[in-house]
């Protein structure tokens, strides 16, 4: 599982430009899908033939980072956020664009944390000209991908956002047993410059009960939001978040399912940020929907934490509701 | 072009009243209609222009009719027209300004005067619930005869050519695009070859972010998408350059991201070899913002490849929207490359 | 009057927060199923119903009141038999304080919403207005009883039952919309087939309070040629602008917005111009903030017009209508269903 999860997370894919992390992960579907689509937004769909309900699974493989816009004379770039930046975390910290160039993200103006449009790049450029040899406008740059181990069972890393979803939905891929569900697992884009991939795929799909799976904030920490959620916790039934009031009958089954396979489980309710399931809900004449979510701390930041035994929890609940719902 | 662009950007048409704009593109692109070639209307007032080819790949390209405008909401006991927004705009351009309505009634943006202000009222941004429409009337009965709840107002401002090849009118945005489109269709006429099965939609209500756009889209379930559009910039003088988006005259914007849109990078590319192979000024966004018809067309049905190309406009949703010709002519070359590819 | 009366009332009593609407399932569908001839819900909680007219090849008429309410969610339970909850929909949390609430669980659960008396306030924040987080649910139980009574995640109401006023005025919860719900089945009721130009579906719809617009998805499958939205829109308080509201008790309003059908609409005004039946207008020049926006743009596109009734204390437990103005609703919809679509847009 650690080497998967390494080769998903060290590779980039910024909100619409997905191709490099579409194409690892499509090699590990591919050995176990009937078969395999990309939609015209890029979305990957993994499809597991049956004849009962038509369940979809989404996690979304983009990641937050920036678009370039602009070189000044200096050599210095001037970048546009894609999602939601946190910008204590990204200020002096190392990113490094789709080419593999390197640089640090800086604030332009001031030594305080700055504001989204006031993160530069500085990549050692000592003028324009140099910078263009090595970035043109319209090159994406994500924060340096890493991950490690700390201690038992924690791991740091980024974009563990939402690559650890990714690593759920392709075990849960290979490790599912045989059913009579029709079973779609899919791996959408856009997903951080506002749940855009996720409704054209439902649309397509028209899924009876659709799935998502993605990170959520855990508490406990001292930035944390206030939410009973923790890391080590187990994973965590979503009931709702800004984007989504999730079927209530979702909910409770999902429960169930963790009651009967011994599966370690929390409540989750997520006042702020949004997921596919919002989307996925309301496509074409909509579906009933639930989520569940890997508890995750400093998401955003360049160092998000999880704990590696709520993901096996998350992917044997994600086995449980393709085999049984 | 220039004719055409005059003729359009002046006609009345705000967003939920494009029926004269309409009009005005469907009388044009009628005219020698060819066997292979059909016009449509559907039934949230989207205009097409299909050239057929049904077994090759779908191409949309598409330009909005409606502009910024005014709604009258109430009319006051002395005459005075109360009216709020249709599209967003900034309070600082209304001051001031002269507006005719849907009946041919004139009209001026009006507040209290300055001299009557307190020391504080003078340092807050006006809002247009203190602004309304003065047109005349002596009271709300006589008010009554020209003007009624409902009633549409825009900018009362018409085309000008001036300096170095620049268009100043009301409502550039987004009848260049429209004009663009028609000339695409006479080239058609004149027997240009497309590889797509062609559809042109001049579509409705761009202006309030429920665009008609996603229902053309349905309509004609393209596999791929060029939106014509302006986008705002600030190329004047005493902006960052980092800030100033694009400038005008530098060519046609081909963007890859805004605010609403990440555009598909084969699109994107496409666009842009398009303009290298034949020599066509474009230039890239330099800053990320705004949002138009593209996101609800990306988003739109299974998913649609959609492309950007856009005028750098100055002092958009304003009286006073300003282009270049240079830039209208290289989006018209951009596009023509693209149907012939 | 009666039939208003009574169904409103019941309608009210339903508890339907936006997401959790099909709780109040069986209830409804025993009401419609003596107006419709069909009866159908889908699995996001929209309810539809059908009314067919005599005539095979009419137009579909999509006529829509939203079924759900503002309202609250537990999001904790505490030491001491208290609970935390966080909004459903755009609360007023100033209204709040020692309000009477019910917790629905397994059984339905009285509870106070905790306030501070002014002697024990901090000097200065008796003028803040408390955010939801700042509030808790008192029940009254111990907490290990709490835990076996109430899960996260269940939904409460804030308790305003019907209530009668003076010059047929009621106040209660959720008339915002269950007064258009009770107008549309009025009109139905009383709408004969013979007489009737179209196959009306009317949609009682899901989680409109939450902005994610269940009628668009209803609209989606009914694919109607043309919509009717209801909902209820500000009525006039001593000091609001004149045309920013419309006056209880002056009948339904017809909404005017860039994102409703301007031929339908003015067709519909010049209808009831013509037969001298009262009507409100008002203004909405861009978003309407009601299903309509979304509606309209649904599928290929969808005509639509907007009606309103006016409605005062909007999101709080004592929404107040006029009786007056639900009829005027239901009568403006039966002149609309009798008349043909091409003659509306031809008047």
């Amino acid at each position: 599982m650690t080497e998967l999860l390494k080769k998903l997370v060290l590779t980039s894919g910024v909100s619409g430009r997905e191709d490099k992390i579409r194409e690892v992960i499509k090699a590990e579907a591919e050995k176990y899908a009937d078969e395999i689509i990309i939609d015209p937004m890029g979305n990957l769909i993994a499809h597991k033939r049956g004849k009962g309900k038509k369940i979809m699974f989404a996690s979304h493989m983009d990641e937050i980072g920036y678009f370039v816009t602009f070189i000044d004379e200096k050599g210095l770039i001037r970048v546009g956020n894609v999602g939601g930046i946190n910008t204590l975390s990204a200020s002096y910290s190392e990113v490094v664009s789709e080419r593999g160039v390197c640089g640090v993200a800086l604030p332009s103006d001031s030594n305080e944390v700055p504001k989204v449009d006031a993160l530069c790049i500085d990549i050692g450029a000592r003028s324009k000209k140099q910078a263009e040899k090595r970035v043109s406008i319209g090159d994406y740059f994500v924060h340096a991908p890493h991950i490690k181990r700390l201690y038992g069972n924690i791991y740091t890393g980024r974009p563990l956002d939402n690559r650890i979803g990714c690593l759920v939905l392709l075990e849960a891929l290979k490790n599912v047993k045989p059913t009579d569900n029709d079973l779609y697992f899919v791996f959408t884009v856009q997903e951080e410059v506002g749940l855009r991939g996720a409704k054209p795929v439902a649309y397509r799909i028209e899924p009876d009960i659709g799935i998502a799976i993605d990170v959520t904030s855990a508490g406990g920490k001292p930035t944390s939001p206030k939410t009973k959620v923790k890391i080590g916790g187990g994973v965590a039934i979503k009931i709702k978040d800004a984007s989504v009031i999730c079927s209530y009958e979702i909910v409770e089954k999902m429960r169930e399912l963790c009651l009967d396979s011994n599966i370690k489980y929390q409540d989750e309710i997520l006042l702020k940020g949004g997921t596919d399931t919002g989307a996925i809900q309301t496509a074409k004449m909509g579906c009933l929907v639930g989520a569940l979510s890997i508890p995750t701390a400093y998401i955003h930041s360049t160092n998000e934490m999880i704990d590696i035994s709520d993901v096996k929890e998350a992917i044997k609940l994600t086995c449980a509701i393709a085999e049984r719902i | 072009m220039k004719e055409l662009l005059k003729k359009l950007s002046e006609e009345f048409g705000p967003s939920g009243y494009e029926d004269r704009v309409r009009s005005v593109i469907r009388e044009y692109i009628e005219r020698d209609l060819p066997k292979n070639c059909e016009i449509a209307e559907d039934r949230v007032g989207n205009l097409y222009f299909h050239v057929i080819n049904r077994d090759k790949p779908r191409l949309m390209i598409n330009a909005h009719m409606d502009e910024v405008g005014f709604m009258v909401k109430g009319i006051t006991e002395d005459g005075f027209l109360r009216f709020g927004c249709v599209g967003g705009m900034n309070p600082l351009v209304l001051g001031a300004k002269r507006v005719v309505s849907e009946r041919g009634i004139k009209g001026i943006i009006s507040a209290k005067p300055i001299h009557l202000l307190t020391n504080d009222e003078k340092k807050q941004l006006p809002k247009v619930d203190d602004m309304f429409i003065d047109i005349g009337a002596t009271s709300k009965e006589d008010a009554e005869k020209y003007a009624d709840i409902g009633d549409y107002f825009i900018f009362d401002s018409g085309y000008v050519e001036y300096g170095d090849g620049f268009i100043k009118c009301k409502a550039l945005d987004d009848r260049h695009g429209c004009a663009i489109m028609c000339k695409l269709i006479d080239a058609i006429k004149q027997g240009a070859d497309t590889e797509y099965d062609l559809w042109f939609a001049f579509t409705c209500r761009e202006e309030i972010s429920y665009s008609s756009a996603r229902c053309a889209s349905e309509y004609v379930n393209p596999d791929y998408a060029l939106v014509i559009e302006s986008k705002a910039v600030q190329d004047i003088y005493g902006v960052d350059d980092e800030k100033k988006v694009c400038i005008l005259g530098d060519g046609a914007i081909v963007s890859f991201m805004d605010n609403s849109t990440v555009y598909d990078k084969d699109m994107v590319n496409k666009l842009i070899s398009i303009c290298k192979k034949n020599n066509i000024p474009y230039q890239l966004n330099k800053y990320i913002s705004g949002g138009n018809d593209s996101s609800a067309i990306q988003k739109s049905i299974c998913g649609v490849r959609v492309g950007l190309i856009s005028a750098p406009s100055r002092y958009i949703h304003s009286r006073a929207n300003v282009v270049k010709y240079t830039d209208l002519e290289a989006m018209y070359e951009i596009a023509l490359g693209l149907i012939k590819e | 009057m009666d039939f208003i009366k009574e169904s409103l009332k019941e309608l009210c009593s339903l508890m339907t927060v936006s997401g959790f609407e099909k709780k109040s399932r069986t209830r409804l569908f025993e009401i419609a199923r003596q107006y419709f001839d069909e009866v159908s819900e889908d699995s996001f909680g929209n309810f539809v119903f059908v009314k067919k007219s005599l005539n095979n090849n009419a137009p579909r008429l999509m006529i829509d009141a939203h079924f759900d309410m503002v309202g609250m969610m537990v999001t904790d339970i505490l030491e001491g038999g208290f609970l935390s909850v966080t909004n459903i929909g755009g609360l007023d949390t100033r209204i709040l304080p020692s309000a009477e609430v019910t917790v629905y669980s397994k059984r339905e659960i009285y509870g106070l919403i905790s306030s501070i008396p002014p002697h024990l306030s901090k000097s200065g924040s008796k003028s803040s207005v408390p955010t939801l987080e700042e509030l808790y649910i008192d029940t009254g139980y111990s907490v290990d009883e709490l835990k076996e009574l109430v899960p996260v995640g269940a939904p409460v109401v804030i308790n305003g039952e019907y209530t009668e006023l003076q010059n047929g005025f009621v106040a209660a919860a959720s008339l915002d919309d269950k007064a258009c719900v009770c107008a549309v089945f009025d009109a139905v009721r009383r709408i004969s087939a013979e007489e009737l130009k179209y196959d009306i579906y009317v949609t009682v719809s899901a989680q409109e309070e939450t902005g994610k617009c269940g009628a668009a998805l209803s609209a989606c499958r009914i694919r109607p040629q043309m919509a009717i939205i209801t909902d209820v829109n500000f009525g006039a308080i001593e000091g609001d602008k004149d045309y920013d509201s419309i006056v209880c008790g002056k009948g339904a309003s017809v909404d005017i917005s860039a994102l409703t059908d301007r031929k339908l609409t003015r067709g519909v005004m010049r209808l009831l111009d013509k037969e001298g039946v009262q009507y409100q207008r008002i203004c909405e020049p861009s978003y309407t903030y009601t299903n309509n926006d979304l509606v309209s743009v649904t599928g290929e596109g969808i005509p639509t017009v907007l009606m309103s009734i006016p409605l005062r204390s909007m999101h709080t437990p004592v929404e107040t209508v006029c009786l007056k103005d639900i009829r005027s609703l239901a009568d403006i919809l039966i002149r609309v269903a009798y008349t043909e679509k091409t003659d509306l847009e031809a008047i």
